[in-house]
């Protein structure tokens, strides 16, 4: 036996209910828009009556950010922590059993790598100098 | 027909009747397309705004302001929902100046629907209706009058899925609650 869900039931009876008044448009607000509608041009938004332009500009906008991303990517890939991906890794230091901050400055012989260690509190504890790993090695 | 000095149409003139060629032609789509939903924008605006005489103002609106922007409508979509969302968000815009939502709902005054014409049931939906706040009256008109579906709703209104369906939970609860006491 077919089951009605009291829902869909109650729904169709406000339909009904909902549905059974209506009226017309009035005739003199009908004449009254078609009258109105006579003045009026439509117009296309500016997005479509540009659109090329829009294209354009966006297709510019976005090579331009590329291109400068390119060259900046680079810079920002070395200075990761200020170490060269690849070349040596400073994973943690710790000074007087405290963990502290570190900074790799740049130097222009690739075969060296300056570690400055630094305790967190701002005072200098070490300045030391270290070969390349596997350099050492 | 050959070029005489009869027959040569001065350019700009010929650019002024190529333009309101196109814009009857505009008319023309336009009106074909409002032809089948008139009637229901026109009772969903009367309804929506509680029967207030404001409707007709919103009403003549919402058609200038689609005819105006109708180049902008994406003929591959549904017209009755583009417009019915022009319509929402005129409604929306006279809701929050006017304070419309408590504006009485007055059965009598409904055109040449007279009180006697309506059945108690009717009359008493509409009143359940009446008290609603504005968003969830138009969003009751759009589901048991136009018949729009839930994601049509969404389209229009732009109110979520869960939203619609609580607002229909509510509005169906205070029904039921109403046809209840009636019987």
């Amino acid at each position: 036996m077919k089951t009605v869900n009291p829902i869909k039931a109650l729904d169709r009876e406000i339909k009904n209910c909902v549905q059974a008044m209506e009226q017309e448009v009035p005739p003199e607000l009908e004449a009254a828009f078609l009258e109105k509608l006579n003045g009026i041009v439509p117009e296309a938004s500016h997005f479509h009556r540009h659109r090329f332009i829009y294209y354009g500009v966006l297709a510019t906008a976005a090579t331009v950010l590329l291109v400068i991303l390119l060259f900046l990517f680079p810079l920002f890939h070395r200075k990761i922590n200020g170490v060269e991906a690849g070349e040596v890794w400073v994973q943690a230091a710790r000074v007087e059993g405290r963990p502290a901050s570190t900074f790799v400055i740049n130097q222009k012989d690739p075969d060296i790598t300056i570690v400055w260690i630094e305790k967190i509190n701002n005072v200098n504890i070490n300045n030391k100098t270290e070969e390349n790993n596997e350099k050492n090695h | 027909m050959a070029l005489t000095a009869g027959n040569i149409i001065p350019l700009q003139q010929r650019v002024k009747e190529t333009g309101s060629a196109a814009r009857a032609q505009d008319r023309e789509a336009f009106l074909a397309y409002l032809l089948p939903v008139k009637k229901h924008l026109y009772n969903f605006i009367l309804k929506a705004s509680n029967f207030s005489p404001e409707a007709d103002d919103i009403f003549q609106d919402t058609l200038l302001k689609a005819f105006r922007y109708f180049y902008s409508f994406d003929r591959c979509k549904n017209f009755k929902t583009w417009i019915f969302t022009i319509a929402h968000n005129l409604l929306k815009d006279v809701f929050r100046e006017k304070q419309l939502g408590h504006w009485p709902l007055s059965l009598a005054e409904v055109g040449e629907i007279t009180v006697d014409a309506v059945s108690n049931e009717v009359r008493e939906i509409y009143t359940t209706a009446a008290a609603l706040k504005p968003r969830p009256r138009e969003i009751f008109f759009l589901y048991y009058y136009n018949e729009f579906t839930i994601p049509e709703i969404v389209e229009i209104t732009g109110l979520t899925r869960p939203n619609i369906k609580f607002i229909l939970h509510q509005a169906r609860k205070a029904i039921k609650k109403v046809m209840e006491v009636q019987v």
